[in-house]
Formats: structure tokens, sequence, C-alpha cells
């Protein structure tokens, strides 16, 4: 008896012993596959974002997808036959027998009335069930899109900051295209273009999140940035003080405000009197090199020279005068809209003004000593573009140039004193401007003869030039630009582009007034001149670049109409199907 | 069997939270699970918990419009691991857990409450689309394909002018193919029905007299071998499913487990013989299934008919006051596995000796 006892207790004892033992191991092993395990869990986390579509494949189609189109077709059926079995059976339940005039006292017309009043209905509350049904679906499907912004965005972060921009840009972009009202969005896509140095790409993305969101400061300080670095100083003066009016203590902005000061004294000091704002302009890529000027790297001579907007006098005994034949010069106005630009001296960098034709310019021996030295203001680098701009001089006749008076120079030589400085505050300009503006008016009437496409270079009395076709977006909204209130010119402009060749020039996103102007171009010019298909072609063309839905959500009711009245017009066309013009229609969202 | 064999259940962790918990579930491939309920003003409360040293640490906290009462990742990926729920007012959803804010995929299924919900296809296991499967009050019991939005694949409802009864648990099973699939789901009045998602039928239906509160098979990507039901008065079958007779159906045994309701059952994934049971009561059951010698064997007309084995019960456990209504093993760790008690604690088990079975 004592022994078995005592056996059992040993059993007991050994049994609790294991039992330890056992949930030792247990909690040992445990530990360890809670290492490995969370390493697993992590790289499944990161791989989230990739793997998805590669298992979607394999799969096994929805089951039923047949039978459910069937059976709705049924349950349609069926739906409308009970709406029919409903009317018939309460005409029948309502029929009272003429004769019996008890029955007759009692009949409630009223409630008759309203029940033929609901038989007729179920229709259409099925109709707006239905209705209902498409609401929430839309529903979802943007809060789904949403969602899948933000995810977008998250992973635009991460490759952020991994230091990969140009991955970052594209989640950014998807994110973008599912959510366009996200201000966060263009805003961080704005912070990749910073940092790869695309400074006019940030800048015009730190606009677009400003105006879906204006009170983002980070989208200010980005943008700040970018026309820092671009030499806005006003404008990014500007910005990063509105970053201070939403968070006083920013030290990035008050920093960047105070280095903004700086530079503005400097550029002050350093004897430019003038306004010294300066935008280079980007090549084609969009890209700023790193020899971009700024403000500080100046050139002394180009600092010190006198205000080139004064065009100076001067005269020259008949003899000396030049035997060669005249040629006219085109004369711009230029800073009548954009802001006022200190013309600057960038050598072999390739940059150029928007815009602004010049002369070329051949080796010249130094002009007579009476003259001020002529600097290197006004001049401007135009290697790539001299035959452009040959092509925009013209030759003109004697007469022509007595009635032209200054702006009309004698030798290539005084082109160079002369050529593109700004022409204010003289006797000339007035002259010039009324010329311009009778021959203006002359083109206008020989536009009808002249339309079909014989370019109107012979036309000497243009004073502005119609700029080659541009091969960039940035090129293209210049030019614009440059030839507002010039209907003529626009359309001459915009014909010589090739439908076809927009979305190829705009491979920057489409700026909404860029958009309005060519649709505005569309209206005035080509509607009189131009057959419908080709204002067909091109408002296809429009449709095709990029961010075109974004502009296009920002069209006003007046341009809308703008819109509207190019499809009234080529409605009536008879070579193009009513389909795709309504197709066309959507998605001008009219 | 020997004392020194028995498998121990220990409780590693325990956590009160400020919330009624309805389920809990790992995620797969990790150490963090997932536990969902009703919060005390009546919305939806949706966690996760990472299991650290003996430690459960919040991992995320979600707030949703609804009380969620039951979710899966049967359906999810293993890249995605996307958690489909059901909630009081008859929404699906799956969900991100990385990005709670919005469901990757909603519907409003039901009517009433979603009472279960079960997923297939996914995890890389078993063998077909994923596919999720919800029981509502309503009496509908309807498969969801992430794919296909708003309409279900498959809805299985009775028939006009019956009674439209409670359906409590519904399950997958029998993926062993990209085609075969079957659906069983449990009812209030007890009725098992097993519907044939190849042939869109009923296969088979029966009534164990008592409400079924839990059924699942103890594999859902073969072919099918045993379904357990548990009922509210205390009992559960288990049923051989790898042989139907023509009229008897499918083979079954009953065990009296708890003295109160058999809230749930859910099988090892590292083996399928040994399931756990929960019980009003707040206690735990393991159990064993040993097969017979023969699993069929002929009848008087030449009929094959399953034969049933035995089922012993391996360990016990009172782990909690009130009634377990979650318990989730983890398909990573043997042994490990997480369960949810009305007295609103969240538990992480450990049961040992289980690789000695």
């Amino acid at each position: 008896m004592a022994s078995a006892a005592q056996a059992k207790a040993v059993e007991l004892q050994l049994q609790m012993r294991h039992n330890a033992e056992d949930l030792h191991d247990f909690l040992r092993d445990m530990e360890a596959w809670e290492g490995d395990i969370k390493i697993r869990d992590a790289q499944l986390r990161g791989a989230q974002a990739g793997g998805d579509a590669a298992s979607a494949q394999n799969l096994p189609p929805v089951r039923n997808k047949d039978l459910r189109r069937k059976k709705r077709k049924k349950i349609d059926n069926t739906a409308s036959d009970c709406i029919e079995n409903g009317v018939k059976h309460g005409k029948s339940e309502a029929r009272i027998k003429s004769c019996d005039y008890s029955a007759w006292d009692k009949f409630d017309v009223e409630k008759a009335a309203a029940e033929a009043d609901r038989g007729s209905t179920p229709e259409c509350e099925t109709e707006e069930d239905e209705d209902e049904e498409v609401a929430e679906q839309k529903q979802y499907e943007e809060l789904r899109a949403k969602q899948q912004a933000l995810i977008e965005k998250d992973k635009g972060n991460e490759y952020f900051k991994t230091g990969d921009y140009d991955a970052a840009n594209d989640c950014y972009t998807r994110g973008m295209e599912a959510d366009p009202h996200n201000a966060l969005l263009p805003a961080n896509r704005a912070m990749a273009f910073l940092k790869l140095k695309k400074y006019e790409l940030a800048e015009s993305d730190c606009n677009l999140a400003i105006q879906l969101d204006p009170s983002y400061p980070k989208a200010f300080a980005r943008r700040g940035a970018a026309r820092l670095a671009l030499n806005k100083l006003k404008e990014a003066r500007e910005d990063f003080e509105a970053v201070l009016t939403f968070d006083p203590v920013n030290k990035q902005a008050i920093a960047e405000l105070k280095k903004i000061k700086e530079m503005i004294e400097k550029t002050a000091k350093s004897g430019a009197s003038q306004t010294s704002v300066t935008t280079p302009r980007q090549d084609a890529a969009g890209i700023r090199e790193s020899t971009s000027v700024s403000v500080t790297t100046l050139k002394p001579e180009a600092a010190e020279t006198e205000p080139s907007n004064v065009v100076q006098p001067f005269t020259r005994q008949p003899h000396l005068r030049s035997k060669k034949p005249l040629r006219r010069m085109t004369i711009e106005q230029v800073g009548s809209d954009m802001q006022p630009k200190m013309v600057q001296s960038v050598e072999g960098t390739g940059l150029n003004a928007e815009g602004v034709h010049t002369p070329p310019l051949p080796p010249q021996p130094p002009p007579p000593a009476a003259q001020p030295q002529p600097s290197s203001a006004g001049v401007r680098d135009c290697g790539k573009e001299e035959k452009k701009v040959q092509a925009s001089v013209k030759v003109a006749d004697g007469e022509e140039a007595e009635a032209t008076g200054g702006a009309v120079v004698g030798d290539e030589g005084d082109t160079r004193r002369h050529g593109n400085r700004r022409v204010t505050g003289s006797e000339q300009p007035g002259v010039i401007l009324s010329v311009a503006a009778r021959d203006e008016g002359r083109t206008q009437q020989r536009l009808p003869n002249t339309q079909k496409g014989t370019p109107m270079t012979s036309d000497l009395a243009q004073t502005v030039s119609v700029p080659p076709p541009p091969s960039n977006s940035f090129q293209l909204e210049s030019d614009l630009r440059q030839l507002k209130g010039r209907p003529n010119l626009l359309y001459q402009y915009i014909k010589q582009i090739a439908p076809i060749a927009f979305p190829q020039i705009m491979q920057q996103p489409l700026e909404p007034d860029v958009l309005y102007k060519l649709l505005n171009v569309l209206k005035e010019s080509y509607i009189p001149h131009e057959d419908k298909a080709l204002i067909f072609a091109v408002l296809h063309n429009l449709s095709l670049v990029r961010r075109f839905d974004m502009a296009v959500m920002f069209m006003s009711t007046t341009e809308k109409a703008v819109a509207r009245a190019l499809f009234d017009h080529i409605a009536s066309a008879e070579d193009i199907s009513g389909a795709s013009v309504t197709a066309l229609k959507t998605k001008y969202s009219l | 069997m020997a004392a020194l064999d028995k498998p121990q259940i220990i409780i590693h962790v325990q956590k009160s939270l400020n919330f009624t918990l309805f389920d809990c579930r790992w995620v797969p491939c990790s150490a963090r699970l997932v536990c969902l309920g009703s919060t005390a003003r009546g919305t939806g409360a949706l966690q996760v918990y990472e299991v650290t040293q003996g430690q459960l640490n919040l991992v995320t906290e979600t707030e949703k419009a609804k009380p969620l009462k039951c979710a899966t990742f049967g359906a999810a990926s293993l890249q995605q691991r996307h958690l489909a729920t059901g909630d009081f007012d008859g929404n699906m959803s799956i969900w991100n857990l990385e990005a709670t804010s919005l469901p990757v995929y909603t519907v409003k299924g039901h009517t009433e409450i979603i009472n279960c919900i079960d997923g297939v296809g996914g995890l890389g296991v078993g063998e077909g689309a994923p596919e999720i499967v919800t029981g509502s009050r309503d009496g509908t019991v309807k498969v969801w394909d992430p794919r296909q939005k708003d309409v279900p694949v498959a809805n299985m409802e009775p028939v006009e002018g019956e009674n439209k009864r409670d359906c409590w648990t519904v399950a997958f099973g029998h993926a062993h193919t990209q085609a075969e699939r079957c659906v069983c789901a449990g009812y209030d009045n007890g009725d098992i029905k097993l519907f044939d998602l190849r042939t869109m039928s009923t296969r088979w239906e029966t009534n164990i007299k008592n409400g079924v509160c839990s059924v699942e098979f103890d594999r859902r990507d073969i072919s099918m071998n045993k379904l357990v039901a548990t009922t509210l008065e205390g009992k559960f079958h288990v049923f051989d499913m790898r042989t139907q007779h023509p009229k008897r159906g499918f083979a079954s045994l009953t065990e009296k487990a708890h003295k109160s309701t058999v809230w749930l059952v859910r099988h090892l994934p590292q083996n399928r013989d040994i399931f756990m049971t929960t019980g009003g009561s707040g206690n735990l059951n393991l159990w064993k299934y040993e097969y017979p010698a023969q699993r069929s064997r002929k009848d008087d007309d030449g009929h094959e008919a399953g034969v049933t084995g035995s089922v012993s019960l391996l360990q016990n456990m009172t782990v909690a006051s009130q009634p377990v209504a979650g318990l989730d093993w983890s398909p990573d760790k043997q042994g490990l596995c997480a369960c949810t008690a009305f007295d609103q604690t969240l538990r992480v088990l450990i049961v040992t000796k289980l690789g000695r079975m």
C-alpha cells in the first residue's frame, strides 16, 4: 500500500518536472520562432506593394459569372410581371357593379385614386433604388480611389526616403491620377522634383497643390524653394512669407527669407537699378543644368551696364552710313505682360530669354567711339536659334525704312546696339507702334486670301513675326504669352503645329490657361477659316495631352462656353462621326 | 494514455481590453493577431497585437461604425494578408491591415447581422478562386469573390414561404480541385446543410436537434474528411465525410463535451485529428479523433456506409469565467493559440506536447 502511494508520488513529481521542462523548451523555441517570423512578416509587408499582380494570375474565373447575367434578366422580367399583375389585380378588385348603389356609396374615391397612383409608381421606385445603388457604388469607388492614392503616396514616400526620386515621382503621379483632389500628392511630387533639380516642374506642382489646398504651408515652402532656385527672388520671398503666416516660427522659412533679403540687397548694391529678377529658360527636358546662373554669380560687366531699356540716340554723317541695303529689325514689346527682366549675358549655356528673337551677331569691328561701349547687355546667346532668327529678319526697302525711322538700322554693327533693346521713353516707339497697328489692320484684311497655308513672312509690316512651331510646352507657353492680343499671329502660330504634334510637344502637364488660350484661338480663328475636320483633330489631340482632364476640371463657365461653341460648330460636319464627337465632348466634360 | 504524455494548456499572456471581444485571428506568417468586437458605445473595434517575449503589444487600433462580429484570412493571399470581416449591419468588408481607414472591398451583403464568415483559396492553401462565405440572421448564406463587386457568386436562401432560420455558422471544405468546393452551414434550429458549389445544389442536410453553434471541416483543402458540429446543449457531433450513404448520409458520433453550450470547434492546423472545443463556462477541451480500423463497410443493400471512430479527451482547462467565443490556432507555430472570451480578455495560450500526439 505504502509503496504504491510512494510510486505515485514519484510519478507525479516526474510528471511535474517533465511538464516544466516541456514548457521551458516550448518557450525557448517560441522566442526563436518569434524572431524568425517577425523577419518574414517584415519581408512580406515590404513586398506587399509589388507582388499583388503576379498572384492574381492562374486563378479560375469568378464563379457563376454567366449565370448571374441570365438571372438578372430573369429577375427584371419577373419584376415587370409583378407590376403588371398588381395593376390588373387592383382593377378587378375595384370593380363594382353599376347597379350596386349601396356599394358605390361606400366607395372611397380618394383611396381608390391613391391606390391607382401607387399602382403606377413601383417602376419609378425601383429606378430610384437603382439610382441610389449607383450613387453608393460611385461613392465606394471614390473612397477606393482615395485609398489607392494614399497607398501610392506612402509607397512614394518610401522610395523618396531611399533616394529613388524617379520611382517616387511615378508613385505620386499614379496617386494623383487616382485622386486628383489630394493636395499632398502634388506637394510631395514637387519635393521629389526639387531633389531632381527640376525646379519649374516643382513650381507648377506646388501651384497645383496650393490651388487644391490654399492652407498647406509645405506647398508654399516648396514653391518658395523652387522659385529661389529659379532666381525668382520676389515670388520666393512672398511664398516664404506665406509660410510664416501659417507657422510664424518656421525656422526654414525664416532662414530662407534672410537669405533672399541678402541676395536682393546684394544685387541692388551691385548697381543694377532696374528690377533684377531673371528667369533663365530651361532646356527641353526641363532640367536646369548646374551651370545655371544665379544672381550672386552675375558677371560684373552685366551688372554694371547702364539700364538696357534706354535707346541711345546716335547720329552719323551721311557718308559714313552704310551702303548696304537696309534690313528690317523685329522690334518687340517686352515686359508688358511679363515680369520685368534684367537682360543678362549668359555665354555658352544655351539659355535664352523667353521668346525673344535676336538677329545673329557676326563678329564686327567695334562701333564708333562716340557711342557707349556696347555691353553684353541686350545680347543673348543665340547660337542654337540662329536659323529661325534669320527667318524673322526681313529685308525692307528704303521707303519702309524711312517710315519706321530708328527701328531700321543701317548696318549690322548698329543692329548690335539697338537690336532688341526695349523701346521706351523715346519718340520712336510711337511711330513703330502706329505702324504696327496699321499693318495689323492690313494683315487682317488680307488674311482671307492668304490663309491657305501661306506664311506671311513676306509681309514686311509685321512687327512681331510668327515664332516657329514650338518643340516643348515651355516654348509654347511663352510664345502664347508673347502673341497675346494678336489673334492673327496666334492663329498662324497655332496653325503651324500639326494636330498630331500636340501631345508630343506638351510633354509637361497641360496648364489650364494654355488650354483655354488654345481653345480661344480655335474659336476665334479656326471657325471662320478652317474646315471642321481640322478643328476636330486639334481638339482630339489636345485631349490626349497629359493631365488634360485636370485642366478641363478647372475650366470656368466662360471657358466651357468657348469649348461648347467649338463643338456646336463641328457637330454639323459630315466627315466626322457623331459618336466620336460626343465621346470627345465628354472628355471636355460638356 | 500515460499522464506523462498529456498535453498541457497554459495561459502564456492575457490582456484585459475595454470592449466586447467576438473573434480573434492570427495574421498569417507573423506573430501578430487581430481581435475584433464591439465597443461600449456600439461601434466596432479592430485591434492588432503583437506577441513579443511574453507580452501583448498593441500595434494598431481602428474604430468602425458598426460592431464587427467575425473575421477570416482564409481568402487572402500571403502577399496581401487582407482581413475579411462581417459586421452587425450585414456588411462584409475586406481590410488592408496596413491602412485600415477604408476597406479594400465592401458590400452590404445581408439585411441583418453577419454571424459567421469563412474564407478559402488564399494563403497558398487549397485550390481555386479566393472566396468568402458569410452566414447571417436573415437566413441566407452568400459566397463572395473579392474580384466581383456588389453581388455574391452564390446565394443560398430558404425557399419562398419557408421560415428563415438564423444561420450561426458556415465553413468551407472540399476545396481540393479548382472546381470542387463545399459550404457547410449550421442553423439555430439544428439544421446542418451542405451546399455543393460545383453543382450549385444542396448535397446533404440533417438536423441534430439543437442549435448548431459551430461547424468546421478538419481541413478545407482536401477531399472532405471529417466535419465537427457543436451544439447549444453541450454536445458535439463528428461526421465522417468520406462516405455518403444514399439514405443515411454521413455516419456520425456524438460526444458530451461541456456542461454548457459548445461555442466553437477549431482543428489544429498541424494535425487534423486534434481539435479544441470551447464551452459556455469558459473552459477549453482538447480532443483527439481516432479512426476506426475500417472507414466504410457495405450494408445489406450493397451501399457503402461510413464507420465512425472514437474521440478521446486529451486535456481540459478553464481559462475564463465567461463563454469563450473566439479561438484561433496559430498557423505558423504549433501549439500556439489565441482565444477571446466575453470577460473582455484576450489570451494567448500554449499547448505543449502536441507534436508527440
